[in-house]
């Protein structure tokens, strides 16, 4: 890998951190407006991760060595994700893994976090630890049922290829497959990071939550990266959304031109799809915990309709 | 070759010999590998040649890690004082021969004799030495996998008259002059017969039984050294002493067979409350996947793409190594649990990291690689065994290219669920409060006892760190198996074949490791860390072992999605019922043994039947059974004349 992809790499693991808490904040900015509130300032989740981390952690007394490895762990997984993955540019992105590799780094996020969970013996975070897992039961094989669409439409699973592939193609690269997977992982998107109609992430009623459950235990500089770190998740998200499924705009070159649009299109793509996921969540209410299931079916059903659509059409 | 002394007075002695004998087997395949393939023939006569011994490239992988896990697996015999006994310890090294023998037999007699050894030896390892046995899982796994030894037997002894030889490295592609029925028979035959020993359904069912009540030893054998063997023949006897002709229909049947294995059992393994069961399950699940690859690769191979074919063996190879370590250390593992907090019941542990963290660690990266997480073994051999199943262009039937994204599907949702079942294991063992005085204070462990597994989690790491030569070698192992030349798998740094995406291990694991150690620095530079002890949140009521998530709970959630597979019986009792106040709840769930109570029951019930029919026979007269070998001088007078 040259210099110059390298440093470029970087650029877009900076731009991936610095933007995420920002499109957190934009979020809860558009809810807080379909409420007819005003609502914190964009900033806010900003604020909110520099003053834990100036404060003091707590550890439960029953929690073992593990307790305290595992944010690091999981923020560390989220920048080896947004290194991997192809942001501006569709050039060689880290260089290390194919989109298969991205799912498996998300399982270590999730294995790692759910972990953290069980530490401590709070019955909140056993609760969310086990209600995680059964969503990312189905989540996992409606992901990779995904890719596998993709995949088949471009010939390969690296990431930064499936990008130029339907960039280079323009306009005429629309297939039904293509909107069918992208339901299907906009949906997995949704439940992945924990957000309404699967989980809703402004509450803390126990009964009800699965991410925040298994935060519990977390204070201070831990939770400040268990917070960043579910928010990279978000973004990283995303940004597959877009490069892989829409990936018109993003820089097919190294030139200035090029990746200023690259960078402008990404902002921007992020910017709506942030706002529609805030949308979603407004007009919809949480589901029962165990209508999930249906709704996770659905988007699985899609994947696979998407692959045989591929075969068949 | 395992030079095997069983001095019965020393017993230690014998452990040590056997560990060495097992790292004097590692050579002899190191020997193979630099060497190229070596063959010894025995003289010594037997009813059919000269009995021999041969250790090819492929064999001599597989012996490679397997002879380094017996000796991970003696030297922890040794130091934890499991099975330390004259029995136990020549059994061990029975066992140990035995397994060896079957590995890198090459005349059909050795094979089938070894192979009848290494079972006859596991059920005496498994037999005598607990307590709380139960003799009706020995004699299940003796049954289950004798009706297997059967089907082995009409197999090679088929193929061996058809060809005339009795040298299974000299049979080649019979399916040419068997046809493609026979060959799917014989096939099909090779496949239950081993899959017996790997737990394909409906045989499985002595598995989970035996494990939980055989010493972690044996069943860390058991399910790494005698699987691999099985493995091992089954794939020589499919594409090489066969061969897979265009049978796409017998490959889709060994596919289906294997997917059903590993789903079921990886459903199975998230409710089990037993930690050896979980592991029972999970090398189900592990074998499942593996055949379901080599199915692909029959698939494959059966549309004459001879490359995709190649790269799908050596995947499933390659996880079979990675599975004989972590499995070894995972069950070993759970075996030290068991004598430390003297539970099994995961119902009964936790909190056990804080007591004993070093086999917490161990033991976390075990759960880590056999729940395929980066960077540890299973995942870079499970990412190559998904890929193994994305290459379906060669292939233009619609059914087929359906059926590959259905395997797929079938594979990521085994991986998922399965993590869930080794997270809920690893969890639940070491992490929370304790749930019983055994766990609150297990027996401290001497250092020397978790040394043995120290190594084996190394293995785990570096398998998935730095692969690359094991896989080359691998891949020319596997590709004159099915006629393919020159492939290329590694390419630059990366695994990356027919430049359909690759994946770097070694990028992988020093980007994951670099970014967590920024992460770390990065904080480390802001300032330091002030840590307060404090109580977990109890909402102001005081919390006990009891006020925590059981696994049961754990896993009810999944239990309840998939409610058409588990089908439990539940009852909640409240009692005293009329009642405003509830005093206690009574919660029992029961999960049926669908296999048990829908196959097993009634095959018994019709054996009796027909028993109880033929017993008229047994009338105890002397006429009536001089008149039976009559009858049957006649018959036979008039049928053989």
């Amino acid at each position: 890998m040259q210099l110059s992809d390298l440093l470029l790499n970087l650029a877009e693991v900076l731009f991936i951190l610095l933007s995420s808490p920002l499109l957190a904040g934009v979020i809860r900015k558009v809810k807080s407006w379909m409420q007819c509130r005003q609502g914190p300032s964009v900033l806010q989740p900003y604020r909110d991760i520099w003053k834990l981390l100036h404060k003091s952690t707590v550890v439960s007394k029953e929690a073992s060595w593990l307790f305290l490895i595992i944010p690091y762990v999981c923020l560390g997984a989220m920048v080896c994700l947004a290194m991997m993955v192809p942001v501006f540019t569709t050039g060689p992105s880290g260089g290390v893994g194919d989109m298969v590799a991205v799912i498996y780094i998300l399982g270590l996020f999730r294995f790692m976090m759910v972990l953290g969970g069980l530490e401590g013996g709070s019955s909140f975070g056993g609760m969310g630890s086990s209600r995680e897992l059964m969503i990312s039961a189905i989540v996992e094989p409606t992901l990779l049922l995904s890719i596998f669409s993709v995949a088949a439409i471009s010939g390969t699973t690296d990431l930064s290829a499936i990008s130029a592939h339907f960039a280079g193609q323009g306009l005429s690269g629309i297939s039904p497959t293509l909107f069918l997977a992208s339901a299907a992982i906009f949906i997995s998107l949704m439940a992945e990071n924990s957000r309404v109609p699967f989980d809703n992430p402004a509450t803390h009623l126990e009964l009800t939550m699965v991410h925040e459950g298994m935060l519990l235990e977390y204070s201070g500089r831990e939770l400040a990266l268990m917070d960043m770190a579910s928010y990279v998740r978000l973004t990283m998200f995303m940004v597959i959304l877009s490069n892989v499924f829409f990936p018109w705009g993003i820089a097919l070159g190294m030139e200035a031109g090029e990746l200023a649009l690259g960078v402008g299109s990404i902002a921007l793509k992020l910017l709506v799809l942030a706002i529609s996921v805030a949308l979603v969540e407004s007009v919809m209410a949480k589901m029962r915990l165990f209508r999930l299931p249906n709704l996770l079916t659905i988007s699985f059903t899609l994947s696979l309709l998407a692959v045989m659509s591929y075969y068949i059409l | 070759m395992a030079l095997l002394l069983r001095s019965e007075k020393h017993r230690v002695y014998s452990y040590l010999c056997s560990a060495a004998s097992a790292v004097s087997a590692a050579f002899w395949s190191l020997l193979v590998l630099l060497n190229g393939t070596s063959t010894f023939v025995l003289d010594v006569p037997s009813a059919m040649g000269d009995y021999a011994i041969r250790l090819d490239a492929l064999g001599a992988l597989v012996l490679l890690i397997t002879s380094l896990t017996f000796a991970c697996v003696a030297m922890y015999s040794l130091f934890s004082r499991e099975g330390i006994t004259s029995r136990g310890a020549s059994i061990f090294n029975l066992f140990m021969l035995s397994v060896l023998l079957a590995m890198v037999a090459d005349h059909l007699l050795l094979l089938l004799v070894a192979w009848e050894a290494t079972s006859l030896t596991s059920f005496l390892g498994a037999w005598g030495s607990r307590e709380d046995q139960d003799t009706a899982a020995g004699w299940k796994y003796l049954a289950v996998t004798h009706f297997g030894a059967a089907l082995i037997i009409v197999a090679l002894v088929f193929l061996s008259t058809t060809s005339g030889e009795v040298r299974l490295s000299e049979m080649h592609g019979l399916s040419a002059t068997l046809g493609p029925l026979t060959s799917a028979v014989v096939i099909l035959l090779a496949f239950l017969g081993f899959g017996s020993k790997l737990g394909i359904l409906p045989l499985h069912i002595w598995m989970p039984d035996l494990y939980s009540r055989s010493p972690s030893t044996i069943t860390a054998l058991l399910s790494t050294a005698a699987s691999n063997v099985a493995v091992l023949v089954l794939v020589r006897i499919i594409f090489d002493m066969v061969g897979v002709g265009d049978q796409h229909m017998l490959s889709l049947l060994v596919m289906g067979m294997a997917a059903t294995t590993a789903l079921w059992a990886a459903w199975q393994a998230l409710v089990q409350r037993d930690g050896s069961r979980v592991l029972a399950f999970s090398s189900m699940e592990n074998m499942g996947l593996i055949l379901l690859t080599i199915g692909a690769a029959m698939l494959f191979q059966s549309y004459g793409a001879a490359e995709p074919a190649a790269f799908a063996i050596m995947a499933a190879m390659f996880h079979l190594i990675n599975h004989t370590v972590f499995k070894s250390l995972l069950l070993m593992g759970v075996g030290t649990v068991r004598r430390a907090a003297g539970e099994w019941d995961l119902e009964k542990l936790g909190g056990l990291a804080r007591t004993m963290p070093g086999l917490s660690a161990v033991f976390l990266f075990g759960t880590l690689a056999v729940a395929a997480l980066p960077p540890f073994s299973g995942f870079v051999s499970e990412w190559a065994m998904f890929k193994s199943l994305m290459h379906a262009e060669p292939i233009a039937d619609p059914l087929i290219r359906i059926a590959l994204p259905l395997a797929i599907a079938v594979m990521a949702l085994c991986t998922a669920i399965a993590a869930a079942a080794y997270l809920r294991l690893f969890g639940f063992t070491f992490l929370g409060r304790p749930r019983s005085n055994g766990a609150a204070r297990p027996r401290p462990l001497d250092r020397v006892e978790i040394f043995p597994l120290v190594p084996l989690a190394a293995l785990c790491l570096l398998l998935g760190v730095a692969s690359f030569p094991l896989l080359e070698e691998l891949t020319s192992a596997v590709s004159p198996l099915v006629g393919a030349t020159g492939i290329q798998v590694i390419e630059g740094y990366s695994i990356n074949f027919l430049h359909q995406g690759g994946l770097n291990p070694l990028g992988l694991s020093a980007l994951l490791a670099g970014a967590i150690l920024v992460v770390f620095l990065v904080l480390r530079a802001t300032g330091k860390r002030k840590v307060v002890l404090g109580d977990t949140w109890d909402c102001g009521t005081t919390l006990d072992r009891r006020t925590q998530y059981t696994p049961t709970g754990f896993s009810q959630p999944l239990m309840r999605v998939f409610k058409q597979v588990y089908r439990p019986h539940t009852e909640v009792k409240e009692e005293p019922h009329p009642s405003i106040y509830i005093r206690t709840v009574r919660f029992e769930q029961a999960l049926p043994e669908m296999f048990t109570a829908h196959i097993y029951q009634p095959l018994v019930a019709a054996t009796v039947a027909v028993a109880m029919r033929v017993k008229r026979m047994q009338s105890g007269s002397i006429q009536a059974y001089l008149a039976y070998l009559m009858i049957i001088l006649i018959v036979l007078l008039v049928v053989l004349r």
